[in-house]
């Protein structure tokens, strides 16, 4: 990274380039086309230009390639779109051509090659070009020459070597990174994020969910009768990769977890992490598989295949939306088990009395309370299907007054979980305000906490444009403090605008305080020593916003 | 096994017998995957086998569906001026002397079965052949059609709507095509 080892100072400070989002490349337009060209386009040593998304694109194309020939051997789908794949063929190998004359072209600015005599014959015999070359030659040796169909498709195959163009750099700079570490280190860098995983691993995780994508596409089009009918066999070959490939990610996960901070003991370590949520989601991603096989004789265990679902979960792993969900919940369960107590309550009350008073009336439909349950969640729900309804006036009223109800009784926990959201939103981006209060403190931003700067953004999806207005805020604050710290009491009493700040200041820093210290350490000193009295603790509480 | 945390100590960075261990045991579980995806391939192989006899069902019916009501009609027991001109005279000719003769139901070997419908408690059924009836109700009713399996002393005297299924290796009706014979 071009920040590495890097101290910025305030004055310097730009926002974009922190975190790593220049949105400008420096390239000074006067420079000669073929290096102007090269600058933008292939160069990858400067920050902003397309070179990253010229790979991206180029990868995608690739993959999609892999895609179309892999359909192009089923003949349901191959022959009613035969002319898409003819245009999609042609669409990609002019890609490629241009892609490889542009790189031929620009081969005596590529450092690799301008060091040699013939910097394009040393680009055209180098192993990439020779695979950008294989991946695009069928194609027009098909003009030329008489190529059975079968053999050609084969030959493009070799399109997906252009993938190495990718891999193989990422792979280098992996090597590089865990030179000196075990192989057990080495695979725990490639299947959990760390600092030793580089682009590799990014390379893994994108592998990894667009596996999942397709197994669950292929698990919702399996439903449809009509695409089963014609492609049984071929869902039956993608679930057997995407189960090996999966079983491979579980194991290797168990395997490299010893790794992990709080993983220690060969097998504690590894139990522990087989009974997180996330790695026995992994589990039950591949289990229906061995048990459908071993077990299809004794049982229907048809039921099982739509568990394969749940490997759509498997994409949690990569966001922190599900930990944010399980905290908000584990925080406002007091008030959601009473919520949800009280809902109990009113549901089997509204059954046992719509029971009572609509069973003589309808006794088919009010046949039993179990069965006025269901018709007293449908009405409290609002969702009122109408296949079980009221017919006594007594039952209507009850009825009314019961849908009314509902619409509070619902709301609370959706609104509970609403606000305690949007809470964790705010405590997360305060603590953050707090943290860029000590990094900023001596005004200059050293590499490790540029780094942490870059995480904690990443991980709070903050914009360039809502970190610069955070990091303007705490400057503010900062420069305010700086002001005030300097002048007596008595002259900030002087003036009302700077008695309101230095109240502000003075709560942010014991604001500060407590997210400082260990959860619950400050009460139990005080309490224990009885050095606050009822109504400093009332506010310390209030201040930590925990009353 | 150890964990990184001394890191004061030298790392040896080959791979130790746990490593191998592991790597052997990764090799035998995408071979063992691979067993199982061959396994579920071949059973796949099958229902694919039932659903071609299925088609050859409807094929050979469609096709005789076209010309039974004209004289002289090659296939005599499935004639539409047959006598006595039951399905069951009809389904036995077509399954000893057509070409159908030679479909096998390769879940056991065997020629596919014609029944009345799949179950998925009688593993039996699996691979068999389902022809069912699609009668016409009265113009307004609620359900357009009435289905009911094909019985070999129903008439076939007069142009028959009709379903073919097959059952599956879980004991559930593929289905096949509607036609007229």
């Amino acid at each position: 990274m071009e920040n590495n080892n890097k101290t910025i100072y305030l004055k310097d400070l730009n926002v974009a380039s922190l975190l790593g989002k220049d949105e400008e490349a420096n390239i000074p337009s006067d420079l000669p086309m073929r290096k102007w060209l090269y600058a933008w386009l292939l160069d990858p040593t400067i920050p902003g230009n397309m070179q990253k998304g010229v790979d991206k694109w180029l990868g995608i194309l690739i993959v999609a390639n892999l895609f179309s020939l892999l359909f192009e051997q089923v003949p349901a789908v191959f022959e009613p779109n035969k002319h898409w794949f003819h245009w999609f063929d042609i669409f990609s190998v002019a890609v490629f051509t241009v892609e490889y004359l542009l790189r031929l072209y620009m081969a005596p600015e590529d450092p690799e090659f301008n060091s040699k005599k013939f910097a394009r014959l040393g680009f055209v015999s180098s192993p990439f070009a020779i695979i950008d070359f294989l991946a695009v030659a069928p194609f027009y040796l098909q003009a030329f020459l008489p190529v059975d169909l079968r053999v050609l498709r084969a030959l493009r195959l070799l399109r997906i070597l252009k993938l190495f163009r990718i891999v193989v750099p990422a792979y280098k700079d992996f090597q590089v990174l865990n030179a000196g570490r075990t192989f057990r280190q080495k695979v725990h860098a490639l299947v959990f994020p760390s600092k030793f995983g580089g682009e590799l691993q990014k390379i893994f995780d994108v592998f990894i969910g667009i596996w999942v994508l397709l197994s669950v596409m292929a698990v919702i089009l399996e439903s449809v009768e009509s695409i089963h009918y014609i492609l049984n066999l071929q869902f039956v070959i993608l679930d057997g990769v995407a189960v090996g490939i999966f079983s491979l990610e579980y194991f290797m996960r168990l395997y490299a977890c010893v790794e992990e901070p709080g993983h220690k003991g060969s097998f504690m370590g590894r139990f522990k992490q087989a009974k997180s949520p996330a790695t026995f989601i992994d589990f039950i991603a591949i289990l229906p598989f061995f048990l459908e096989v071993f077990l299809h004789h004794l049982l229907d265990l048809r039921f099982l295949r739509v568990f394969r679902l749940s490997r759509l979960l498997k994409l949690t792993r990569n966001s922190d939306a599900t930990d944010v969900l399980f905290r908000v919940i584990a925080r406002e369960w007091p008030i959601m088990s009473a919520a949800s107590f009280i809902m109990g309550l009113l549901l089997v009350l509204t059954a046992s009395l719509g029971y009572l008073l609509e069973h003589d009336a309808q006794p088919e439909k009010f046949e039993n309370i179990p069965q006025s349950i269901y018709w007293a969640v449908i009405t409290l729900a609002s969702v009122g299907y109408g296949d079980i309804s009221p017919v006594t006036p007594l039952g209507r009223a009850m009825t009314s007054i019961l849908a009314l109800l509902g619409i509070g009784i619902f709301a609370i926990p959706a609104a509970l979980l609403a606000s305690a959201f949007s809470d964790e939103l705010i405590k997360d981006r305060e603590a953050l305000k707090a943290n860029l209060f000590q990094i900023l403190k001596d005004g200059k931003i050293v590499e490790s906490e540029a780094q942490f700067i870059r995480e904690e953004a990443e991980r709070m999806h903050l914009s360039v444009e809502e970190l610069n207005a955070l990091i303007d805020t705490v400057m503010k604050e900062k420069e305010i403090e700086d002001n005030l710290k300097a002048l007596p009491i008595h002259t900030i009493a002087k003036r009302p605008e700077h008695a309101i700040e230095y109240f502000k200041t003075s709560i942010s820093e014991l604001r500060q305080l407590g997210m400082q210290m260990t959860p619950g350490e400050f009460e139990e000193a005080a309490k224990t020593s009885d050095r606050l009295t009822a109504s400093e603790m009332a506010l310390w509480q209030q201040i930590q916003g925990k009353s | 096994m150890t964990t990184t945390d001394a890191v004061n100590e030298p790392v040896k960075t080959g791979m130790n017998a746990y490593d191998m261990a592991f790597v052997a045991l990764m090799a035998c579980l995408m071979v063992f995957v691979f067993w199982l995806t061959t396994v579920n391939y071949q059973e796949g192989m099958k229902t694919e086998v039932a659903k071609r006899n299925g088609e050859a069902w409807v094929e050979w019916l469609t096709t005789a569906g076209t010309t039974r009501f004209n004289d002289g009609f090659e296939h005599a027991p499935c004639a539409g001026k047959a006598e006595p001109g039951t399905w069951g005279e009809c389904a036995a000719y077509i399954q000893t002397q057509t070409s159908l003769k030679g479909l096998v139901n390769t879940f056991f070997d065997k020629p596919p079965e014609l029944i009345e419908k799949c179950n998925k408690e009688d593993r039996s059924t699996t691979g068999a052949v389902v022809i069912e009836n699609l009668v016409a109700t009265p113009a307004g009713s609620a359900i357009p059609l009435i289905v009911k399996p094909l019985a070999n002393e129903d008439l076939i005297t007069s142009k028959l709507q009709l379903r073919i299924t097959v059952c599956d290796k879980g004991g559930y009706p593929i289905k096949i095509s509607e036609f007229e014979f």
